[in-house]
């Protein structure tokens, strides 16, 4: 007689392939909407970024001070000046090109070798950098499998001239891919992290008070930066109990990242965490991962902010949009070159788009965070109460007798 | 009308995206890095970044300037009252770095010269100047250092730009 388990067992291989590519398709909101909408502030985010980047500096930074990454090592061991020279401005026009949703495809694909050769080179020089995710993956996948030209993009617009238009609430595959890609190496990124911190080699637990000595040091270097400087130093030196308090928070904190796997209300209490996380260390402990703040945005739903904050700029959006209607393909299309190009050549010589995007230097690496902070906290805060609520109707309903039954 | 079901298309970007996935996943720990760095950088991700410097207040910046160099700071709030020059505030960040090892001191005289012979010339900056500066420090105090009142408050070479690197 043959057993249940035979057939069980037969069909593991297949589920091992089934279950990751469904997790990998599931339902996000509004997901086509949300990745038109993340590729406008990607690529507004990419270009702040590039504010803080010089590439031609780095044509006679000390070799033996250089670290040869894998595309800088492989492929341009020694690159001609000419190429520090346009690297930068070919990769601002590329990603106005990119905002308009012009070319999308290509446009993607050429953000994404431009920035990987330039992050290969600045990496070279200063290791901490957290830009893996803004210059290499979010790109890649929105290459592989994703399509993020579907809306708010003049590609987009061209589709819809041909009846080949989708609208922002539509949740296919290839809207959701990207986003459910990027986020499996940002869990497996800090559960990694956690890992790494806890073998009994790291001296993340074994270095005697490393929160003090870190918090101090910080100290000086904020100040000589002329940064926030951390309040308080003398917390982690006199209470042991916190600084150990701190270590075992940080392993726990990122190892927790594996429940963003399960999606809901976890998966908001864990990001607005992080933002917190990365606001206090952006701000205090001047362990700055502002690149890494682009990627919250694509597990936001940036479409219904935009449809709850639509209304408001109804009067200010109508006649942009009728105007936009009504202009020819071909004209938009001549307007976004010229656009691109001249944004690359104002970056080469003049300030302008990068005090614009600074807002005349107000935004930084640093004061980014200012803003994010409140908010993240205000968005813990409401997640912590909608999560104790539902766990205080769990209980009620728990302790209620079932009426069904009764009846 | 949202439709989610995967067609032809879709079902070859979800073996596209969950191969990569893979290959990313495998060379981050065959690298033994960690994807925040791999496959950017051939860099350890944790070596360097905890190794703290001892408890006293002085040694602490002193361990720094070991491990580091001496610093050159270069400051164009300064230097370049136009705002005109062409690295802009990306550049008033920038620091060189001199470590102890052979030809190093040189060899960021020579960065600062190609500064000012190759990206100046013709701007509206006067000069380019590297400096040496280091502070006592007391990083329980707040500010935790002197910021006016450097210990230590040397040129290291200043360039005026359109006369060629001169120090």
């Amino acid at each position: 007689m043959k057993s249940a388990r035979g057939p069980a067992i037969s069909r593991i291989p297949q589920n091992l392939i089934r279950w990751p590519a469904a997790w990998l398709t599931g339902h996000e909101a509004n997901a086509a909407g949300r990745l038109g909408l993340f590729r406008i502030v990607y690529c507004v985010f990419y270009l702040f970024l590039l504010i803080e980047y010089h590439a031609p500096l780095l044509y006679d930074f000390p070799r033996f001070l250089q670290r040869r990454s894998v595309f800088a090592g492989r492929w341009l061991v020694d690159p001609p000046w000419i190429f520090y020279e346009l690297i930068v401005p070919c990769l601002v026009a590329s990603l106005v090109l990119l905002l308009l949703g012009l070319w999308t495809r290509v446009m993607t694909a050429v953000v994404l070798v431009l920035g990987g050769l330039l992050e290969a080179h600045l990496s070279g020089v200063d290791m901490e950098r957290a830009t893996a995710f803004v210059m290499a993956y979010i790109p890649l996948f929105m290459l592989i499998g994703g399509d993020w030209s579907a809306t708010y993009s003049l590609d987009a617009r061209r589709r819809r001239g041909s009846q080949l238009g989708v609208g922002p609430a539509d949740s296919g595959p290839r809207f959701v891919l990207p986003i459910r890609a990027v986020m499996v190496m940002l869990i497996f990124g800090f559960f990694t992290a956690a890992l790494y911190k806890a073998l009994p080699s790291a001296p993340w637990f074994t270095q005697d008070n490393l929160f003090g000595h870190l918090t101090l040091q910080r100290r000086v270097r904020n100040a000589l930066d002329g940064n926030p400087i951390m309040p308080m130093p003398w917390l982690f030196m006199e209470y042991p109990w916190l600084e150990a308090g701190m270590r075992w928070f940080v392993v726990i904190f990122e190892a927790a990242f594996l429940l963003l796997l399960v999606g809901g209300r976890i998966r908001a209490l864990i990001l607005s965490t992080a933002l917190i996380f990365h606001a206090i260390n952006g701000i205090w402990l001047g362990v700055s991962f502002t690149p890494i703040l682009i990627v919250y945005f694509l597990f936001i739903d940036l479409e219904s902010w935009r449809a709850r904050a639509a209304p408001v700029f109804a009067p200010l959006a109508r006649p942009v949009r009728t105007a936009f209607g009504s202009t020819n393909h071909t004209v938009l299309v001549v307007t976004g070159l010229l656009l691109a190009c001249a944004t690359g050549l104002l970056w080469e010589y003049t300030r302008l788009p990068q005090s614009v995007l600074s807002l005349g230097g107000l935004v930084n690496m640093v004061t980014i965070w200012y803003p994010v902070l409140p908010i993240a906290s205000l968005w813990f805060a409401f997640v912590v109460i909608e999560l104790l609520r539902s766990l205080i109707g769990l209980n009620r309903r728990a302790g209620k007798p079932d009426e069904t039954a009764t009846a | 009308m949202s439709d989610t079901t995967p067609n032809k298309a879709d079902r070859f970007r979800i073996r596209a995206t969950v191969v990569v996935l893979v290959v990313l996943l495998i060379g981050s720990i065959w690298k033994g890095e960690g994807i925040d760095h791999w496959p950017l950088t051939t860099f350890p991700m944790y070596t360097e970044v905890y190794e703290y410097p001892p408890e006293t207040a002085e040694r602490l910046f002193l361990v720094m300037v070991l491990v580091n160099g001496d610093e050159i700071e270069i400051n164009p709030r300064k230097i370049f009252p136009h705002g005109r020059f062409k690295a802009g505030e990306a550049m008033i960040e920038v620091s060189f770095f001199l470590v102890d090892k052979p030809n190093a001191r040189e060899q960021s005289k020579r960065t600062l010269e190609r500064v000012a012979e190759e990206l100046l010339p013709g701007r509206e900056v006067v000069a380019i100047e590297g400096r040496r500066r280091v502070w006592d420090v007391d990083p329980m105090a707040s500010p935790p250092l002197e910021l006016n009142r450097p210990r230590i408050d040397e040129s290291l070479g200043r360039f005026e730009i359109g006369k060629g690197a001169s120090h």
